[in-house]
């Protein structure tokens, strides 16, 4: 449906008929402006909407777990602020400045080379710490903020609109060969974060408690970590930095089902996609065929809709 | 199962947080360990739980040192109830007993036979009916009275079907009914028992034996009745102690304790 609307109105019928020629080698009738349309630019963007929404809202599930906090977001650990520099870097100094790298490519540079320090500031004696996490983060952020501030008063009003637009978030120009590595990523990463639910529930009553559960509370930890980083990453370098999601959906998720892990990572997961891919066709088809970049929706329409949440909750209970 | 702890040390910085100690524990036993506050009750259980690591000395699950269990076999072998208080999450009641089991829900562990599953969810079941939980198990946790809290949490200790079982302080903030409610279950437990109290009344009433810690150290140890009158025991907690008949029940003691006039 999400492909069908558009600043051109496809009708459904059509289609599916393209991408049942395009995925399983049917012979419907479609003509080869739809099939530009469809295949070539509609499908792909609104599947990327779809991964990164997922791959965000899992990663945020998983942070919050991991180091407690409600306020958690899968930026927390300074990946955004890494991939914006890596991105802001290529846009206002050139690629050739940057050994040939993409945008993509430098902003999941720049993202890794983030969560590695944060990592690194975390640890205290061999083991890694809530609060330090989230300090180490916090403050690599601002590094990272200070950098890509600088970057952008050196840049061209063109080049600064680009890049505002990148840090907010856009799925526009997405092509499917672009999307193969986040699929394998959020597949194995989201496989292993679903399959850990009850883990999560036993690390959210205390590192103490989940020992005598029998957890191996260092391993799961850097498995989060590790799991976490990488989806967020990689929806950073598909869709640039998406704001609120990651945020939101787990809370969203956790007030319509309770806070039981084993059912919110796979819910949030879902949630994630079906909201971003949502986000999406609203930034493209309001102000068509102009784009908006997609943090101002996600922000617009996620909080009043975590506020309605809130007040629904709140009066369900006596 | 019996448990050994050999002259067990436990350093933080330049602090002798636990000191040279040594117990033993026999099969079945309850055993209470008491003292005044930051003697070193709670980081004893700790290092017994393998929350923390022995900066000397060993501790033997039935004669084999738990250094060399792993987390799942240690999660088979002693199971813990520690302070209601710091429970806070929001899940459910079943969820919180159903971490029990928690090593054998892992996803793709489906190869598990019915018959394990049944004996699962019979230990839970167990669980839940020797503890009286069974109307709160959709109630969130953090919506229980300190009471109800600590029974959940020993209905988890007692669905990991575990031979050792380690409380600490399992009747602080409760009202005198729950605070014998909760030592009558745990009386009846046919595990091995190490239980921190605070109550010395109750420890008298409920403990096999108790061992006295001061300093980082357990200076005393024995049937509570004999400990509890000793003078180094007085002079440890700063209070006069004495034994009167129970005027509630035939044959046992009540401690009646007062300050210690120098």
């Amino acid at each position: 449906m999400a492909i069908a609307l558009g600043s051109v109105w496809i009708p459904p019928s059509q289609v599916l008929s393209v991408l049942a020629n395009e995925i399983f080698g049917a012979h419907f009738p479609s003509s080869s402006t739809n099939v530009e349309i469809i295949w070539s630019l509609r499908a792909p963007r609104v599947f990327a909407a779809a991964l990164v929404g997922a791959m965000l809202a899992l990663a945020g599930t998983a942070l919050q777990g991991l180091v407690r906090n409600p306020l958690a977001d899968p930026y927390i650990i300074g990946v955004s602020s890494g991939a914006s520099v890596g991105a802001a870097a290529v846009m206002v100094l050139g690629s050739s400045a940057l050994a040939g790298l993409s945008v993509s490519g430098a902003a999941f540079a720049g993202a890794i080379s983030c969560i590695i320090l944060a990592y690194f500031f975390a640890q205290k004696s061999g083991h890694f710490t809530d609060s330090r996490i989230i300090l180490g983060g916090v403050a690599i952020s601002y590094v990272a903020m200070a950098i890509t501030s600088y970057l952008e008063l050196t840049a061209n009003p063109g080049e600064l609109k680009g890049l505002l637009f990148w840090t907010m978030g856009s799925v526009a120009g997405v092509s499917w060969s672009s999307l193969l590595l986040p699929v394998i990523v959020l597949l194995i990463g989201g496989f292993w974060l679903i399959s850990r639910g009850s883990v999560l529930n036993a690390l959210a009553l205390g590192d103490d408690d989940a020992i005598s559960l029998g957890v191996n509370v260092k391993r799961i930890r850097l498995g989060l970590l590790v799991s976490s980083a990488a989806l967020t990453a990689l929806a950073v370098c598909v869709a640039g930095g998406v704001g609120f999601v990651g945020l939101i959906i787990p809370h969203a998720c956790r007030m319509i089902i309770g806070h039981d892990n084993r059912k919110v990572l796979p819910l949030s997961g879902l949630f994630g996609a079906i909201f971003l891919v949502f986000v999406d066709l609203i930034a493209r088809t309001l102000w068509s065929p102009n784009e908006f970049p997609l943090t101002i929706f996600t922000a617009a329409i996620g909080g009043p809709f975590f506020i309605w949440l809130m007040t629904r909750e709140k009066s369900m209970q006596p | 199962m019996k448990i050994d702890v050999r002259d067990l040390s436990y350093s933080i910085g330049p602090a002798r947080i636990i000191d040279s100690v040594s117990m033993h524990i026999t099969d079945g036993e309850c055993a209470a360990i008491v003292g005044p506050n930051g003697s070193g009750k709670t980081t004893l259980l700790r290092l017994m739980l393998s929350i923390v690591k022995a900066s000397n000395g060993t501790i033997e699950f039935d004669g084999q040192s738990v250094g060399a269990y792993n987390s799942k076999e240690l999660s088979q072998l002693r199971s813990s109830v520690p302070q209601s208080t710091t429970i806070n999450s929001g899940l459910t009641v079943l969820n919180i007993i159903e971490l029990a089991q928690l090593k054998q829900t892992l996803l793709w562990s489906n190869a598990e036979s019915k018959k394990e599953k049944a004996l699962k969810d019979q230990a839970i079941q167990e669980a839940i009916s020797i503890t009286g939980v069974g109307g709160l198990l959709d109630r969130q946790i953090d919506s229980l009275s300190g009471g109800e809290k600590q029974k959940v949490l020993i209905a988890r200790a007692i669905a990991q079907n575990t031979p050792i079982i380690l409380l600490d302080e399992p009747t602080n903030h409760l009202d005198p009914s729950a605070r014998i409610e909760i030592l009558e279950i745990i009386r009846a437990l046919k595990k091995t028992r190490v239980v921190v109290l605070h109550d010395l009344d109750l420890a008298l009433s409920y403990a096999d034996r108790v061992f006295v810690m001061s300093d980082g150290q357990i200076p005393l140890s024995g049937r509570p009745e004999e400990v509890f009158q000793m003078e180094e025991f007085q002079r440890i907690f700063s209070i006069r102690t004495k034994l009167v008949q129970s005027p509630f029940k035939e044959g046992s003691n009540n401690l009646i304790t007062g300050k210690l006039v120098v």
